[in-house]
């Protein structure tokens, strides 16, 4: 008896299952599930990390400068320009300095942000569902960029538990206009695994949604 | 083979005449290069040796080492180095650190004795706050669940309304988050928003939907008191007042008893006379 009819159905059954398998993938802000970003950033807002005065990077300030892309906080949208004729590298009492620097140049109050260090996902997660976009500690990329080596990076965080696979998702600023999705526990050991997570958070609320009515 | 002679830090007037160099042998990936106290150097064929001027006896002598990679700073190092030594400094073995997109890592952790650490604007959260702030019933600003008003135009046909909103109107646009944008920026201008008005203000659902939409500020205030006038729909009868049950108080467990009692006597009763009429 040929089980020949048998092969679409198994190679369908196949398929669905390796799409649900494969959690971790880069690509834009659908996932293959369907599962969509919380915090949609249009691609050509994307910002590439730079290189400061002393040839150390700026992923904390271009992440910033999304973040803040994203709240309208017109003031740090530009934070990683800014940052080139200074020292690369950053860190909380750096975030705090040249926040606080770079409001006082320009004559204008500083943006309500919060800063976590701390191994905790929640308050990311909530952060992402409540519409902001939080700049998060990023030490290795499930997907095998970086050649699978550890890194020392700060990202965007533009997903959390979305979904049915509850996937998180990043924004890398080395890699402007994709989206990387991961699972929690692959999210949990990239961002605490420089010795703890640190998030930079800005409190202003993101842009409204687009308008909508019922015809008339 | 290349020698380079290197300008070491030395101790000053101090410096004895009884000296050494210290010789250094760098090694790693032909495509890194270093620096020695800001002197660059490539690493040839993947190795570098270099001599330092005559270093003191018994004195430590510090280099500082930066490590690059095409132009980028991969790491910084101390070197310490000692009269007559032969340092073989490998550095590809200083890079099995993370490779740095710009992070200090060594500045990340929390204050000693604490596990998380969390400030608002640099200021320090007391423990209590950081309680609230990281258990699962924290409130962050959710701005998802509110309505918007969103001011767009000019920064002059803005500056007015805004004035308004935080002034006279301040307790009708409580409820909203209120945002004010440029005609072209891209949060408005790319998904639909009407941007022409001096300026259009629209007020949204958390969901979008348009509750009006304004291109002048004149309606702006009768606009939002509709918004909090209440509805000829609404009948406060219909609404559900008690969604819990009491649980039983010792009273009305006295009373229960008092009933059990009571039904058990009946009962007895009943059966003793039922029992006489069968006699």
């Amino acid at each position: 008896m040929s089980l020949s009819w048998m092969l679409p159905p198994l190679c369908g059954l196949l398929s669905l299952g390796l799409l649900v398998v494969q959690a971790a993938l880069v690509g834009g802000p659908t996932h293959p599930d369907g599962t969509e970003v919380q915090i949609d950033l249009p691609a050509d807002r994307h910002q590439r990390n730079a290189a400061g005065r002393d040839g150390a990077g700026l992923c904390v300030f271009t992440a910033l400068g999304m973040a803040a892309d994203w709240a309208h906080e017109l003031a740090l949208v530009d934070f990683r320009d800014y940052m080139r004729c200074h020292p690369g590298g950053g860190y909380p009492e750096k975030v705090t300095e040249f926040i606080r620097r770079r409001c006082g140049e320009l004559g204008v109050a500083e943006p309500p942000y919060l800063q976590i260090q701390s191994n905790d996902l929640e308050l990311l997660a909530q952060a992402v569902a409540a519409g902001h976009l939080p700049c998060v500690t990023y030490c290795q990329s499930p997907t095998g960029r970086y050649q699978g080596r550890r890194i020392a990076h700060m990202v965007n965080l533009v997903a959390a538990r979305a979904g049915g696979q509850r996937l998180w998702a990043i924004l890398d600023n080395n890699y402007p206009g994709t989206i990387e999705w991961m699972t929690e526990d692959q999210f949990r050991r990239a961002y605490t695994g420089l010795g703890g997570g640190w998030a930079v958070i800005l409190l202003a609320p993101g842009p409204p949604p687009p308008p909508w009515n019922t015809p008339r | 083979m290349l020698w380079f002679l290197l300008l070491a830090q030395c101790p000053g007037p101090d410096c004895l005449p009884k000296s050494a160099p210290a010789h250094l042998t760098f090694t790693g990936a032909a495509d890194l290069s270093f620096t020695l106290n800001g002197t660059p150097f490539d690493l040839l064929a993947g190795r570098r040796q270099l001599v330092t001027p005559p270093l003191e006896a018994g004195r430590a002598y510090v280099y500082e080492l930066t490590i690059l990679r095409r132009g980028a700073l991969l790491a910084r190092r101390t070197l310490e180095v000692a009269a007559g030594q032969h340092l073989h400094v490998d550095l590809s073995d200083l890079l099995s650190e993370p490779e740095n997109f710009g992070i200090q890592s060594d500045r990340l952790a929390p204050p000693a004795g604490q596990a998380e650490w969390l400030t608002v604007n640099g200021r320090p959260i007391n423990q209590q706050q950081a309680r609230a702030l990281i258990t699962t019933t924290a409130s962050l600003p959710d701005h998802r669940q509110r309505r918007r008003l969103t001011v767009i135009g000019p920064a002059a046909a803005r500056a007015p309304v805004l004035a308004r909103l935080r002034g006279d109107l301040a307790a009708l646009a409580a409820d909203f988050v209120v945002k004010e944008y440029d005609p072209s920026d891209w949060a408005v201008a790319r998904v639909g928003f009407k941007t022409d008005g001096q300026p259009t203000i629209y007020a949204q659902e958390p969901d979008g939907r348009v509750l009006f939409r304004l291109d002048g500020p004149e309606d702006l205030e009768r606009n939002l008191q509709a918004l909090r006038r209440p509805r000829p729909d609404y009948r406060p009868d219909a609404d559900p007042q008690r969604l819990f049950t009491d649980p039983p108080t010792g009273e009305g467990l006295f009373a229960l008893c008092i009933v059990l009692a009571v039904l058990i006597l009946l009962a007895a009763l009943t059966r003793r006379f039922t029992s006489r009429w069968e006699l």
